[in-house]
């Protein structure tokens, strides 16, 4: 349960959100549904990352799974996007426990080039356009806005709110994800896989758990990033959108929410804010990288434990 | 049966890059258990600077002497670049959590491709087409280059003389104490701030041979060839055993082999990718390469 | 019927046979002593009981099961727990965290449970963290619930790490070493524990090398040298034992007195 003090905090977030696209300009409502977005992948990193400790550099397959699933469906078989979404869930469930459960008892880097390796060979595989539906380098446009009981999201702003909305929905799941037993198990065997073992955890399992349940999410994020550009390509989820966001959860703070969503503003949306510099905002970007690693190796936000009941310690 | 060897002849030419390449990530992988992802940008780095050379001596000096020149220049710039690299990204996070270092690298990696951009622009550039002289050898039907003569023989020779540096010479022991336990190196007096930064010189400069001869052999460069040319090598790093010299040898070898065959005889827009399928395969049957260890944990 | 059985259980390391043929019978309810000096393959046993090492040959039955070569996760779930020699707990997490593991395999909670809260899993949650409330009151934990326990002292670590095996619900127990690095009275304390331990029905298998404690406190002993076992008998039998006495201080020399 959440004390009244982070209670307060995440209201204010919430409600910052929400009045936010009355006030910006359409560059920057786009800007800020991508960042959505974007957070909630990275909040899906971060399960396998931050909280189950496995080095998952291609998290984008999952993310691309989605959109693309939703894209194609959409173009392709002519589905409603409301029939797509179980699709982009389920579909990126499958990939992500079929490429885990080999490699998952590799050591960290071997796991980290393995997973680099599935999303390249995943950004090949689009652009080669295998079975003739992915539309090869080019992607696929023209996807049809979302309608449900007669409303039809369309508008810019529409999409900001679907984005606003799964990003609730995800905050809402990894909260009770990490007060439950999972969710401690993942913990459990980040820290120590041999001592987890041995006090019962089936960390197998709970590492496929994890990769499949941050799949789920990642690939519902992918629905509402082709709902935003109507469009996918496979330039959007290649390794190095990866590498964004497994940078994003280090930076930010591993297992902590706050961390992940300051993480995606600082890695995201702070370089959109320089556009002007163009050219120089990657490099300084590149230094503060490095700089914050130097500061706070733990991210900016670093993750507390110690979050349990009151009423064990009550007299 | 031309076909075959030609591929062969082109296999051990790049192989012999990626080899090069690999080294680097094999040697700093060894001794600090850190995937230097700016390694390949270095490498690309150095095959601006190696132009930057090229075009200012170009027609002041023989062939011979241009080469010779360029490769020592380019060598040493790129070394010194190695070891600001490890000053600065690395050094001061030798005792925070090993993914605060791999977030470093990364962060490295973007300073050094935009760094290039910024100086050289966007745009490829291109290597001229005589610093070695265009000289064919035909031999039964297969062709190889005096490029190509080159790329394998300075290899040869260099592959060799780490070789021998590594296992023979006192430094070189050292090198491999501090990859087996640095702690015991350093209790046994060993300087292994030293050995570090010895170890990103060697790396550093034989990958600028590796980004020299990418630049003169290809022709085309971009400022960011570091992350194609560099996963490559750290894949053949991987294949041959990761922190194991031989196996980067072995595993670029074998990498620009399969590659060259691959482009030839299925296609090469499928060459990457089937690269990486192989690395999948090979981390599902033996994670620790072809020719790396196991090693065993103590409860 | 014996609750744990090792039947000439042998693992080898390469060239090294670290346990040699062993065979041990332990009854519900002892308090069983394995000692020998270093490097006998005290805990290469444990870990090959614990499913951490599959032995080469031999058997080892728990509650009449075979549970040789099972994954530690299920042999944990069967009903064994063990501590390690250098204490492993989580330590960048709360105390209470940390005994919470032990929780783990009683917790009923499903994988949903992970996304979405139902009512089970309010009551399943009050449930375990009640229990927690217990283990850390019965080693005078309670004031340190939400204290980080890696930074804690190392007496109060091993008691952590008690809880957390406790927490489990054991029948087996198997300590490594649990007197290792504890000051007299600490070693008093866990005496007083372990008999509380087992009183509470849990059977108990240890490892130390600490004597007093070890004659103390089990009830049967087997000794090892070199993978395999020498001897074994009750505590003052064992402490006569000649060929004991010789492994642990070498051969007397005859010409010396």
């Amino acid at each position: 349960m959440m004390n009244t003090k982070n209670a307060v905090y995440y209201g204010l977030f919430f409600l910052v959100l929400i009045v936010l696209p009355f006030f910006l300009t359409s560059n920057w409502i786009s800007v800020m549904t991508t960042f959505l977005i974007y957070s909630v992948v990275s909040l899906s990193q971060d399960i396998v990352l931050g909280r189950a400790g496995m080095f998952d550099m291609g998290h984008a397959i999952f993310f691309g799974l989605g959109a693309y699933s939703t894209a194609i469906l959409n173009m392709v078989y002519g589905w409603p996007i409301i029939a797509t979404i179980p699709v982009a869930i389920v579909l990126p469930i499958i990939a992500s426990v079929l490429l885990a459960a080999p490699i998952i008892h590799l050591r960290g880097d071997y796991l980290l080039v393995t997973t680099i390796g599935f999303n390249i060979v995943f950004t090949q595989a689009l652009k080669n356009n295998v079975f003739g539906i992915t539309g090869g380098p080019n992607g696929i446009f023209g996807v049809e806005p979302l309608k449900i009981l007669g409303i039809t999201f369309a508008s810019q702003k529409s999409i900001y709110f679907l984005a606003f909305f799964v990003l609730l929905l995800t905050l809402a799941i990894i909260h009770n994800l990490e007060t439950s037993k999972p969710g401690r198990a993942l913990h459990y065997l980040n820290l120590d896989s041999l001592a987890s073992e041995c006090i019962g955890i089936n960390t197998r399992f709970y590492r496929l758990y994890a990769f499949a349940l941050s799949a789920a999410i990642a690939g519902l994020a992918g629905v509402v990033f082709t709902l935003q550009f109507s469009a996918v390509s496979p330039g959007a989820f290649n390794f190095i959108q990866s590498v964004l966001f497994f940078t994003i959860v280090l930076v930010g703070g591993p297992s902590s929410i706050p961390g992940v969503l300051l993480g995606t503003f600082f890695m995201f949306v702070v370089p959109e804010m320089f556009r002007q510099f163009a050219e120089a905002r990657y490099l300084v970007f590149g230094v503060a990288m490095i700089l914050i690693m130097i500061w706070r190796p733990k991210g900016i936000w670093p993750v507390k434990f110690g979050r349990i009941p009151n009423y064990i310690t009550k007299e | 049966m031309e076909i075959f060897l030609q591929q062969l002849v082109n296999g051990l030419t790049i192989g012999s890059i990626y080899a090069l390449v690999a080294l680097g990530y094999t040697m700093v992988y060894g001794v600090l258990k850190l995937i230097n992802f700016a390694h390949g940008d270095l490498v690309a780095l150095s095959a601006y600077i190696g132009l930057v050379i090229i075009m200012q001596l170009a027609g002041v000096l023989s062939p011979a002497l241009l080469i010779l020149i360029t490769f020592i220049a380019t060598m040493i710039i790129t070394a010194i670049g190695g070891i600001v690299l490890e000053r600065a990204a690395y050094r001061p996070l030798r005792k925070a959590p090993r993914l605060s270092a791999v977030v470093s690298a990364l962060g490295a990696s973007m300073v050094i491709e935009n760094g290039i951009m910024l100086i050289w622009g966007p745009m490829p550039k291109i290597y001229p087409a005589s610093v070695v002289p265009n000289v064919n050898f035909d031999l039964h039907g297969v062709y190889i280059s005096l490029m190509q003569i080159l790329v394998l023989v300075i290899s040869l020779v260099l592959m060799v003389a780490l070789y021998l540096f590594v296992n023979r010479t006192k430094l070189g022991t050292a090198m491999r104490a501090c990859a087996i336990d640095q702690d015991a190196a350093r209790l046994m007096g060993i300087d292994v701030d030293k050995v570090i930064v010895t170890t990103f010189v060697i790396g550093s400069a034989l990958g600028a041979v590796g980004g020299l001869f990418i630049g003169m052999y290809y022709r085309g460069i971009t400022f960011n060839m570091g992350w194609i040319y560099g996963l490559n090598a750290f894949v053949a790093a991987i294949i041959g055993g990761i922190g194991n010299i031989p196996g980067a040898m072995l595993g670029g070898m074998l990498l620009g082999i399969f590659n060259a065959f691959i482009s030839g005889y299925i296609s090469s827009s499928w060459s990457m990718a089937l690269t990486y399928v192989l690395l999948i395969i090979i981390m599902i049957f033996r994670p620790t390469g072809i020719l790396g260890e196991r090693v065993a944990e103590k409860v | 019927m014996a609750l744990l059985e090792l039947d000439n259980v042998t693992k080898i390391f390469g060239g090294l046979v670290a346990v040699d043929s062993l065979s041990i019978s332990i009854e519900k309810g002892m308090i069983y002593g394995i000692i020998g000096p270093n490097g006998a393959g005290k805990t290469t046993v444990f870990n090959c009981i614990t499913g951490v090492y599959k032995p080469e040959k031999g058997k080892i039955i728990f509650k009449g099961k075979d549970i040789t070569g099972l994954s530690p996760h299920r042999i944990a779930n069967m009903g064994i727990t063990r501590t390690f020699q250098t204490i492993r707990l989580f330590g960048e997490m709360s105390v209470a965290e940390n005994i919470m593991s032990g929780r783990h395999s009683k917790s009923r909670q499903k994988w949903w449970h992970g996304i979405i809260h139902t009512p089970f899993y309010y009551k399943d949650e009050k449930e375990n963290w009640l229990k927690v409330r217990e283990y850390m009151e019965l080693f005078g934990l309670t004031h340190l619930a939400r204290m980080t326990a890696g930074s804690q002292p190392y007496g109060i670590q091993r008691k952590i790490e008690m809880a957390r095996a406790l927490a489990t619900e054991p029948e087996l127990l198997i300590l490594d070493e649990p007197a290792a690095g504890l000051n007299d009275k600490e070693r008093l304390e866990l005496l007083e524990t372990i008999r509380k331990i087992r009183d509470m029905g849990v059977t108990i298998l240890l490892i130390e090398h600490n004597m007093d404690l070890v004659m103390n406190i089990t009830e049967y002993i087997s000794v090892l040298n070199f993978g395999k076992k020498i001897a074994e008998g009750k505590p003052e039998e064992i402490q006569n034992n000649p060929v004991v006495i010789e492994a642990y201080l070498g051969k007397e020399d005859e010409d010396e007195f």
